[in-house]
């Protein structure tokens, strides 16, 4: 049964500063519900850079691969054509096709890279079940502090929270399912 | 943060150019003997190299005044700490223009629509309908012309700068008034006068080939090796500079993201100018290339693809080393290095004679051309501070954080 702590704040500065200091006394399971992203939040959760650019590199690699071999294969081996006299094979010709499927597929990586490494399109998940939580996509900042935390407990946490004036602290227990 | 006001600070950033203006003064005495020597032995092959060293050393200072431009234009504040160095390159441009005083006179060695030597008929007709535009006078002409264009722009965006710094700092937002002004209605005039210089100079080596997009191709090539100048110039001046670094790794990072942009733009450029021709496949086009690609020059070529392009290019693509100034620094030179390569790879074969490995009359012409403008910059920013001290927006410069 997941258990957590989810903290409201009124502007990304408040959120950052709780973040920092609760990562300083030792919590590690925090993340950050938040109408939009900022790089302060960001670096206060000491989150790390995304492995994202590098699948849409190896998107981009396998893509251009895929397309420049697809080219030899069909007019280079299979059907060799004969363009004024130029040469079946000829790399000069086959470069935007191998350029724009490397665009395409880096593209598709990116897109559905983005949804696959953000968790989209899941209908549910135990946040949602917080009260209040739906300003998260209107003006507020939520800090969240996971229950596997090693330093997460309910009283103690929620009071070290209350230092920083957060606007509401919900602790969610778990529910039966939907 | 470094104080910027404190006096201490002020009188370390001042540049003391003696090593480098004596050691490229050096370079330059033994470059000029050379040229001399080859000048009386092997007059074309140094006609030859001495343009292959104006063309490559101009590029690179167009290359500076043109990014110097931009960033007024789109009112960039990251680079004020490494404005003045970017000023630096862009004030050669007098040397510059007393270094082609000698082109001038070797014109006839260098350009077959002055010398008309070994001219098929049909090719002397052609070159008639061009003499209105390819004459001497004219063209001498429109060199002075350009230069006197670049000049004026180069000398008051330093001179403002430089005014700048005797100042007192009055603590207002910078607004550049002037510089943008002016960058934003001479960018387009300085840009033309580099395409027709590309023309003059290198293209109408073959007087009866034409690429409307070569001056980009130029342009191109210019602009990257400046780019890779600017951070070998930001990574030594950054050394220099003891305490606190003002030039950080997101300045670098900034350089290294333009360096990859216009890598790319310099593939881009010279592939679609080779795919077009290769396409169209007309004599008079492709002779450009066959005369590219054979007798060993097709290793050059390759050389420009793999060595311009593909390595760069995929060492560029790594964020974790365009935050590293040493790195970025070599990255830089080598990008300078193969600029050379480039323009040479413009330059010698039109000239049957010449192979494709530099010769003894490149290399001296190179020094001779390349050490000249060196000292004079050098000399020029002797006793100047090599961070606009008193610009308004240094602070901020400083501070620039790189996007994530």
């Amino acid at each position: 049964m997941p258990r957590m702590l989810l903290a409201e704040f009124s502007g990304p500065t408040e959120l950052a500063e709780a973040a920092r200091a609760l990562r300083e006394q030792g919590y590690r399971e925090l993340d950050a519900h938040t109408p939009y992203s900022t790089e302060a939040v960001r670096e206060a959760l000491g989150l790390p850079r995304s492995r994202l650019p590098f699948a849409i590199f190896v998107g981009g690699v396998v893509g251009a691969a895929l397309a420049y071999g697809l080219e030899w294969l069909l007019v280079g081996y299979l059907y060799p054509l004969d363009v004024g006299g130029r040469p079946p094979h000829m790399p000069l010709a086959f470069v935007p096709i191998t350029f724009e499927m490397g665009v395409l597929l880096a593209s598709f990586t990116a897109f559905f890279g983005v949804l696959v490494l953000g968790r989209l399109v899941k209908l549910w998940d135990p946040v949602f079940e917080v009260d209040g939580i739906e300003s998260a996509s209107v003006d507020r900042f939520w800090l969240r502090i996971d229950g596997n935390d090693p330093r997460f407990d309910p009283e103690r946490t929620r009071e070290e929270l209350g230092r920083f004036r957060p606007l509401r602290v919900e602790l969610y227990e778990g529910s039966p399912s939907p | 943060m470094a104080s910027l006001d404190s006096e201490e600070s002020e009188r370390r950033l001042v540049f003391d150019g003696r090593k480098l203006f004596l050691g490229s003064a050096i370079v330059a005495l033994v470059g000029w003997l050379a040229v001399a020597i080859g000048w009386a032995i092997a007059t074309v092959d140094t006609y030859v190299g001495y343009l292959t060293a104006f063309a490559f050393v101009t590029s690179i200072a167009l290359g500076g005044l043109i990014f110097l431009m931009i960033t007024y234009v789109v009112r960039a504040r990251w680079n004020v700490v490494v404005r003045r160095l970017n000023e630096a390159i862009t004030s050669v441009f007098p040397v510059l223009a007393v270094l082609f005083v000698p082109l001038a006179f070797g014109l006839d060695h260098l350009y077959v629509w002055v010398s008309g030597t070994g001219l098929s008929s049909e090719a002397a007709e052609l070159l008639e309908h061009k003499r209105p535009y390819l004459n001497v006078p004219f063209f001498i002409g429109r060199t002075a012309l350009y230069f006197a264009v670049w000049i004026v722009v180069a000398f008051l965006l330093r001179h403002w700068s430089l005014a700048r710094d005797r100042e007192a700092p009055t603590g207002a937002a910078p607004e550049y008034d002037r510089e943008r002004t002016l960058s934003s209605a001479l960018l387009p005039i300085v840009a033309l006068a580099l395409t027709f210089a590309a023309f003059d100079w290198l293209m109408s080596l073959q007087p009866l080939w034409y690429s409307t997009i070569f001056g980009v191709y130029y342009f191109a090539g210019g602009f990257v090796a400046s780019l890779g100048l600017l951070t070998v110039l930001a990574f030594a001046a950054r050394r220099s500079i003891p305490g606190e670094p003002w030039i950080r790794p997101p300045h670098f990072h900034a350089l290294g993201r333009l360096m990859l942009g216009f890598t790319v733009f310099w593939a881009y450029i010279a592939f679609f100018q080779v795919l077009l021709i290769q396409i169209a496949n007309k004599p008079e086009e492709v002779e450009f290339y066959v005369e590219r690609t054979r007798h060993g020059w097709g290793a050059v070529a390759a050389l420009l693809f793999f060595g311009r392009f593909v390595l760069p290019f995929f060492v560029l693509l790594l964020r974790s080393i365009k935050f590293d100034g040493k790195l970025m620094a070599i990255v830089g030179g080598w990008i300078v290095v193969l600029h050379y390569v480039d323009v040479f790879w413009l330059v010698a074969p039109s000239h049957a004679t010449h192979g494709p490995i530099p010769n003894v009359w490149d290399l001296a012409a190179l020094a001779a051309v390349g050490g000249t403008t060196v000292a004079f910059g050098a000399f020029l920013l002797r006793g100047k501070a090599m961070v606009p001290v008193n610009d308004p927006a240094l602070l901020q410069s400083i501070e620039y954080r790189s996007p994530l």
